[in-house]
């Protein structure tokens, strides 16, 4: 077996370090435009009209059995033919960040409406009632008394989300994107590939740590918000 | 003046409600007996909104609104006015039981803090509970989360409190716990509709009985003349029923 | 916005051709991932030493890395940890010679093991202690007891995570590219690249994707009804 080269694992290791900005970039918006668009279909799917109920889970349902890869390449080679057929011209200049953003709200939609479906009805009917009679309004029982136990009900699920989005996100590199990993795969690249074992030990060194910081974190915030039944 | 009027509700093709009036007076107790699937806690859940009636009135004071039509403004206007008083007790669970208390007062009447937390000490006090008030729901014994839900309901200080209390039949000393309590709430003159399988509590504080079975109004009178005297046959079978399952039922 | 249905029609069947391949990565996957997480969970329910901490370890870093480098490690090193062993051992096998599936096959197992074995585990431990007491005192031995009494009730509360095991295996296949596989995916891409009809080819495979993986879900949800039916 060949031997490891140490300092090209350092090396590499310390050149690919910052582009972790990037992954941090692309789950933040994915996270967020995800749960936004979630919370819509969380709503169709808990609303009482059955035409939007069909649709939000026939969106869910379709998500969940396409590979985050084929979506990914149906954004990236679909919208600039989209946005031609609407706008008349192609896009240029649109980083490959935003196909990656794109795609994976696509994906966390639908995942994050289950947690959020999940939550809501995990939390008992009668805490609703309790609070609006006690005189608060349909929309201040949901802000003070539902949501809160929902929330908390839901954190594992929006870690799991988190995690997921920072592993898979790293397809983005199939696009040219530089991130953690896409960084890694340029870099080796640079060198004709020699150092393969290198990098990727390297990557897994970064990603590892990145999950374990954000287990932590969510387990924190788990137990902060964790004064249902404990305070 | 507390007036129902007429209440129907169905759920599906079974008719749980047909056609049920009852009036209270200011002040009065008005016990609902009954067996269970007589229509008792449907008929509190359509006064308080949280089932749709079909049709029916309820007025509270000079205020009276339809239960099939009212808006969402008109439903949250009566609730202000009546406090509820949950089977299961229904606290807060990301509150503790001051919080509990204090979250009608300071949301819903828009109270200050500082006078909301005086308020809801003194309703926990009164209930005997003031040692408890930061333990949350899930710290406390069936009985307390009881006593802490009708803190809550009093400190509201509601022109009518409704009050679901069947499962604590079966558990005697939670009974005894509660009893005690609702009579405090009887005694302060707190007008009171009550949904109960207590024989003892119904003759105890009631001014009024009213029995109910299958989905509507049997008889009604005072407590005394229920017991001893009822008119109706069904009633009369009801209560035989009830007294020779468990003779602690008439202590 | 035009698309080319004419290609996206002759290339449908093309495409499907492939499908076979990405059962096969998929079966042998889960070939390899449900020994090995049965063998780790009881691992981790009898806290065997030194076991459990590797066991768990090896976890840690699988959830903790993303799938394609999990592919990229295995499909670099397995090579020159083969030629190693084989040189050790004075075996004469041609390294270069073995098949990318079955690099593949370890590659994609790895994240199944993970997920399997935490699914069997909570499953196993789930069971009701009196079960297997009852279990022995109408006097079976432990083999029967865990065959016939346990292992059943396990995989009723098990099937929902193997189900959606399943359905990310087979959605991980379509990443057997970077092994220089061809499935689905992989037939998809040489097709677009050929013809430039990136777009057609991913949306000829989108339909394949919902197609089969639904097809797999919805017999999978049939057969945790029928594993369920006690509980009704």
């Amino acid at each position: 077996m060949r031997t490891f080269h140490w300092d090209i694992f350092v090396e590499f290791y310390i050149k690919i370090l910052p582009y972790i900005r990037v992954t941090v970039c692309y789950v933040f918006f994915s996270v967020l435009f995800g749960f936004l668009f979630g919370a819509v279909l969380a709503m169709m799917r808990l609303g009482k009209r059955k035409a939007f109920k069909k649709i939000a889970g026939a969106y869910v349902t379709v998500m969940r059995c396409v590979p985050s890869i084929v979506m990914l390449f149906l954004v990236y080679y679909g919208l600039p033919m989209l946005m031609q057929a609407l706008f008349g011209r192609r896009m240029q200049n649109v980083t490959a960040i935003v196909y990656v953003i794109i795609t994976f709200s696509l994906f966390l939609g639908a995942s994050s409406s289950e947690i959020m479906r999940s939550a809501y009805l995990s939390v008992d009917k009668g805490q609703r009632e309790a609070a609006v009679m006690s005189g608060l309004s349909e929309w201040d029982a949901f802000r003070r008394i539902v949501f809160p136990q929902a929330f908390h009900a839901a954190i594992p699920n929006v870690g799991n989300i988190v995690i997921y989005m920072m592993k898979e996100g790293a397809l983005a590199y199939t696009i040219g994107l530089q991130d953690i990993l896409g960084r890694g795969y340029y870099l080796n690249g640079l060198k004709a590939n020699a150092y393969s074992m290198e990098t990727y030990i390297a990557l897994a060194l970064i990603y590892w740590p990145c999950t374990l910081i954000l287990e932590k974190i969510f387990a924190l915030v788990e137990k902060r918000t964790g004064d249902v039944g404990c305070g | 003046m507390v007036d129902i009027r007429n209440v129907r509700k169905g759920f599906g093709k079974s008719e749980v409600l047909k056609d049920v009036s009852i009036q209270i007076e200011d002040g009065q107790v008005v016990v609902i007996l009954g067996p269970s699937g007589s229509g008792k806690t449907t008929l509190l859940r359509c006064v308080s909104f949280l089932e749709r009636a079909d049709a029916g009135q309820f007025t509270i004071g000079n205020e009276t609104v339809d239960l099939k039509k009212a808006s969402k403004k008109q439903i949250l206007q009566m609730r202000r006015k009546m406090a509820f008083v949950f089977q299961n007790y229904n606290l807060f669970a990301n509150k503790n039981a001051l919080e509990n208390v204090m979250e009608g007062l300071v949301i819903g009447k828009k109270m200050a803090k500082k006078e909301a937390c005086t308020k809801a000490m003194e309703a926990l006090e009164w209930v005997g509970l003031s040692e408890k008030a930061l333990f949350y729901p899930s710290q406390l014994s069936g009985g307390q989360q009881q006593r802490v839900g009708i803190a809550r309901a009093v400190a509201l200080n509601p022109e009518v409190i409704l009050i679901d209390e069947q499962t604590s039949a079966l558990d005697p000393e939670l009974v005894g716990e509660t009893l005690a309590v609702i009579r405090k709430v009887a005694e302060k003159g707190i007008t009171m509709l009550v949904v109960t399988h207590e024989m003892a509590f119904a003759q105890d504080v009631a001014d009024k009985v009213v029995f109910m079975d299958g989905g509507v109004v049997v008889e009604e009178g005072s407590p005394q003349q229920i017991f001893t005297k009822p008119k109706q046959e069904r009633t009369r079978q009801f209560l035989s029923r009830i007294i020779s399952l468990d003779p602690m039922y008439y202590i | 916005m035009r698309l080319n249905f004419q290609f996206m029609l002759q290339a449908f069947p093309d495409i499907l051709s492939y499908l076979p391949v990405t059962v096969q990565l998929t079966v042998g996957a889960l070939a390899i991932a449900f020994p090995f997480a049965f063998i780790f969970a009881l691992v981790l329910i009898k806290k065997v030493p030194v076991v459990t901490g590797i066991v768990k370890v090896y976890f840690s870093i699988i959830r903790g890395t993303p799938i394609i480098l999990q592919i990229f490690i295995i499909y670099n090193l397995m090579p020159s940890v083969l030629n190693v062993y084989f040189t050790a051992t004075g075996a004469d096998v041609n390294i270069f010679g073995i098949d990318n599936k079955y690099y593949a096959y370890l590659a994609l197992s790895l994240s199944a093991t993970a997920f399997l074995t935490e699914a069997f585990r909570a499953a196993i431990a789930g069971i009701d202690k009196g079960q297997l007491e009852a279990a022995y005192m109408v006097g079976m031995n432990g083999v029967s007891a865990y065959k016939r009494i346990v292992l059943p009730q396990a995989l009723g509360v098990a099937l929902p995570i193997i189900s959606n095991t399943v359905a990310d295996t087979i959605k991980a296949t379509s990443l057997a590219f970077a092994m220089s596989v061809t499935e689905v995916t992989g037939r998809a891409k040489i097709l677009g690249g050929q013809s430039l009809n990136y777009f057609e080819a991913y949306l000829d495979i989108f339909l394949v994707y919902i197609i089969f993986v639904g097809i797999v879900e919805y017999l999978l949800k049939k057969l945790e009804s029928k594993v369920k039916k006690y509980q009704r």
